[in-house]
């Protein structure tokens, strides 16, 4: 039995650009602070730290999130690494696991920082090895050293593409394709017209993949991954004026061995949810979001706040800005003198990541009609697609009435990989609302958990323990 | 280099790697099956679809969330309920 119990102002969780500018804003301002991430190190998505530090063409990102992580370390933030927080209710409490150990928190106020993670729809092959997400493909050049394949096929929609095509191309992958699924570049150029302060910024993000721009497919979408037990080629096909795929417009790609493919991120809401904090939807922001008071970073829930992706996808900046608003809030809550925060330096950041999200184009309706009946929707259970839709006609009509049903989103990712695919696939046969279909239901605990490491962490949490 | 144990042969690793990464050379991408014998290799590398839980040292573990230690035993098969 080993259990950590520590009482603390306030509890951050997450320690990416909206957790770590929280952790410094309150510490700043006199409280004690403890933040948990469930990586190696610090530094969440856009602040992440490879082990041989601020080296290759991301080393400037490295090297200023490795000064925020300084600072918050110098404000006296403790950082808590490997924490998986698993269980959270109201009080507050907190409780998280570090490899066989529990650590429960019971502090005066919450700062959820949790990021999002890469969404991805279904469509024929995307479960065969060599199939990963950008993100995935991402941490394994930039952390790990590792290649995810030789010759890759980059597809899906958003900025993060041309990211992560630069960064696979300086690492030594062929890229052979970019299928992006917005129809013309135009509307991005503009918008960065319009923004000379992000000039710099676009410049960087820009250069890396000019050399690629004859490998880039506006306006098409994969329809399908094929190959025995490894991915081996990649059909792609236009869409066509209807928002649909056009079968005649079609291209396959051989000799490919890896696949990565993403359509934006997906607010990781799983334990904000155990708090009963209240989410909005709107597909463009990655879905389902935490409802929050710009102004403090409020959630619904008192003494719980929130920054970041979790409250809608937005990217570094504004998580950045909404990170110290939700900071100091949080420290005015538990007590102490603090400033509010730059309001309009965040309105700044969110308005170019509005420019963003309205120059991509996600096409919704096509990636809804990708699975055949035989595709797996849910990863975990393996539920193909036919199931579910007889689900439906049997009368399921949501997440949680799908998930009773078949099992889809029952597994140990409860339902954060085949959320957003269950989603696309009955709106487009059935006509559900995706709002309507709601969120996957948030169980305890969020992540499976030895159970002597829940035992020991609930027993930690009692008052007097 | 420290040697570890996968599937009972040792193979030669550095410590503090990561334990995705290196299934994920070794295997070409192919990492483990799931209950209906469908290859599955690494999908989100960042803890979140449980694709790559293998057994180490005799636990569910998360490859992609494992650094590599010397002496450590993993089993790429077993690890999902
Ligand atoms: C895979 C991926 C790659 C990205 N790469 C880029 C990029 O290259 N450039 C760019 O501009 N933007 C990138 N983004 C966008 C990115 O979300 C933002 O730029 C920025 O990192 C958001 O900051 P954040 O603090 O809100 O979230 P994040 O940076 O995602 O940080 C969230 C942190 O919370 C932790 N966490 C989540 N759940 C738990 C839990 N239950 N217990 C403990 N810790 C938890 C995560 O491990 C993570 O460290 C990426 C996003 C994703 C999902
Ligand atoms: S690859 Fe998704 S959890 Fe490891």
């Amino acid at each position: 039995m080993s259990a950590t119990r520590i009482d603390c102002d306030i509890c951050i969780v997450g320690g990416g650009p909206a957790g770590l500018s929280a952790a410094l804003a309150a510490a700043k301002a006199g409280a004690t602070v403890h933040l948990l991430d469930l990586f190696e190190r610090p530094g969440g998505q856009y602040f992440m730290q490879p082990a041989a530090g601020a080296h290759g063409p991301a080393r400037r990102q490295i090297a200023a999130g490795g000064r925020l992580i300084a600072a918050a370390r110098a404000a006296g933030v403790t950082v808590h690494e490997n924490a998986e927080v698993f269980g959270a209710y109201a009080d507050p409490v907190i409780y998280a696991r570090v490899g066989e150990s529990a650590l429960t928190l019971r502090p005066k106020a919450v700062v959820i920082a949790t990021g999002a993670h890469d969404r991805v729809a279904p469509f024929p092959g995307w479960t065969l090895p060599g199939v990963m997400t950008p993100g995935a493909g991402q941490r394994l050049a930039k952390l790990h050293g590792t290649l995810p394949g030789r010759r890759v096929v980059l597809a899906g929609c958003g900025p993060f593409l041309m990211v992560v095509a630069g960064q696979l191309r300086a690492a030594g992958c062929d890229v052979l394709r970019v299928v992006e699924a917005t129809p013309s570049p135009r509307a991005l150029l503009a918008g960065i017209a319009r923004h000379p302060a992000r000039w710099g910024e676009a410049l960087r993000l820009l250069t890396p993949v000019a050399p690629l721009a004859g490998r880039f497919r506006f306006g098409a979408v994969v329809t399908a991954a094929a190959g025995d037990d490894h991915v081996r080629s990649v059909t792609i096909a236009r869409l066509g004026a209807d928002g649909l795929p056009d079968e005649r417009a079609r291209e396959t790609i051989a000799d490919v061995d890896a696949l990565l493919v993403g359509h934006g991120f997906r607010p990781s809401i799983e334990v904000p949810r155990l708090l009963g904090c209240a989410i909005d939807f709107d597909q463009d922001a990655g879905g389902h979001h935490l409802r929050i008071d710009r102004a403090t970073g409020a959630t619904s829930v008192p003494g719980i706040f929130a920054a970041g992706e979790v409250t809608g996808v937005a990217g570094a900046r504004p998580a950045l800005a909404a990170g110290t608003i939700a900071g100091l809030a949080a420290a005015r809550h538990a007590g102490f003198a603090a400033g509010k925060g730059d309001e309009r330096a965040l309105a700044r950041a969110l308005d170019f990541a509005l420019m963003l999200r309205r120059a991509y184009r996600v096409p919704y309706r096509a990636l809804g009609r990708l699975p055949r009946p035989e595709t797996v929707l849910c990863r975990c259970e393996e539920i193909d697609a036919a199931t579910v839709a007889a689900a439906h006609a049997d009368g399921a009509r949501d997440a949680a009435g799908i998930k009773l049903w078949t099992r889809a989103g029952m597994g140990p990712c409860q339902g954060r990989g085949c959320g957003f695919g269950l989603g696309l696939q009955l709106a487009e046969t059935a006509g559900l609302d995706p709002a309507a279909f709601g969120a996957n239901p948030s169980r305890f605990p969020a992540r499976p958990v030895p159970l002597s490491v829940v035992a020991d962490a609930l027993a930690a949490g009692e008052d007097g323990a | 280099m420290s040697d570890i144990t996968i599937d009972g042969e040792t193979v030669a690793a550095t410590a503090g790697d990561n334990l995705g990464a290196l299934l994920h050379r070794l295997g070409d991408a192919r990492l483990r099956a799931t209950l209906s014998g469908a290859p599955r290799g690494l999908f989100c590398g960042m803890g979140t679809c449980f694709d790559c839980v293998v057994l180490v040292d005799g636990k569910p573990a998360r490859a992609c969330l494992t650094a590599i230690r010397p002496g450590m035993v993993v089993e790429r098969q077993g690890g999902q309920p």
